[in-house]
């Protein structure tokens, strides 16, 4: 039995919250996936989130707390330049805006075998723009992908 | 990226107070965010150059990134990486994708895509005339991961840097007492 660490947390939380809100939002045949796949021929449209690195930075001088900040990345990938503003419109003007709840995993055998809400992420500093724009040649894949990065402070309850 | 200051002050002319910081400071301020660029710049370099996937690298990205003042007019406009000086893979190294066809070139010492030939590094010539015979089309089927050597630059340094000099612009002029 193991646990996920934060960053992984954080992932693993984002991916579940989008799952859920794209369903019940009726949205059909977008997957979710963890990080950037080796190879995605075939695989739009979908959505990937990333933790990218990890800030250490103390709350205070003298203290060894330091603030739980992730920079996440959420890459959509669509299969035209509609979808690709629907969805990242969707991402950042509705689902984005409040806290959403963040989990502990706990991992048995390689599958989660059960997870705890402990806290919210909130999303500070987001960012969206169109990926690859100066690219002249791109494989059908790469043409309608839109990147929104953001920090996500967590605060545990 | 723009950043805005508010300022109040009671007492002086509104005009007369932005005058006084331009006059005393302007320059100074300048400078210190030139140097930040700068400084970012022998970042992003350093970024690309520890995230390389098969190190040492050519140099031809980091070397190409260059930090310039565009203007000093109504503000400091500083661009970092001048798009038409960049070789052309620079956004499929930051953004992750398939590189654009065609691939022409070749492996190691001029070896074609070999089964279980990995670990080689890949010379992209783009033409396959006389004096590139050992040229080959190559389709990846792996997608290059991003980099993100902007977007983490930008996080990690540029903007920490801005504000800690903005905070100190902020108690300078208080210092002044203007």
């Amino acid at each position: 039995m193991a646990e996920y660490r934060i960053s992984r947390n954080v992932e693993a939380s984002i991916i579940d919250f989008i799952v859920t809100e794209l369903s019940s939002d009726s949205w059909t045949g977008i997957n979710v996936l963890k990080g950037f796949p080796e190879d995605y021929k075939g695989l739009t449209p979908f959505i990937g989130v990333e933790a990218l690195s990890r800030g250490t930075d103390q709350i205070e001088i003298g203290s060894n707390s330091i603030f739980l900040d992730i920079p996440i990345s959420i890459r959509i990938f669509a299969v035209n330049d509609g979808q690709r503003l629907d969805l990242s419109d969707w991402l950042l003007d509705v689902q984005l805006l409040d806290n959403i709840d963040y989990y502990e995993y706990t991992i048995t055998n390689g599958v989660v075998s059960e997870k705890s809400k402990v806290g919210k992420i909130r999303f500070l500093n987001k960012v969206s723009r169109k990926e690859l724009t100066n690219t002249q040649t791109l494989v059908a894949e790469d043409r309608y992908r839109q990147l929104i990065t953001a920090t996500c402070r967590v605060t545990l309850d | 990226m723009i950043r805005t200051i508010k300022v109040t002050r009671k007492g002086k002319d509104p005009r007369q107070w932005i005058n006084d910081v331009d006059f005393m400071i302007h320059f100074e301020f300048q400078e210190r965010l030139l140097e930040v660029a700068n400084q970012a710049v022998a970042n992003m370099q350093q970024l690309i150059r520890s995230m390389a996937v098969r190190p040492p690298t050519t140099g031809r990205l980091e070397n190409s990134i260059t930090s310039e003042l565009l203007s000093s007019v109504s503000g400091v406009h500083i661009g970092i990486g001048r798009i038409s000086n960049l070789p052309k893979y620079w956004e499929v190294i930051n953004d992750g994708g398939y590189v654009p066809p065609a691939n022409i070139g070749f492996f190691g010492d001029g070896n074609p895509p070999i089964t279980g030939g990995a670990g080689e590094k890949w010379t992209h010539t783009g033409r396959s005339e006389f004096g590139f015979e050992n040229s080959f089309l190559m389709f990846p089927n792996k997608a290059i991961k991003p980099m993100h050597y902007i977007e983490l630059t930008n996080d990690i340094f540029l903007i920490p840097q801005i504000e800690k000099e903005l905070k100190r612009l902020n108690s300078e002029i208080k210092k002044e007492s203007l």
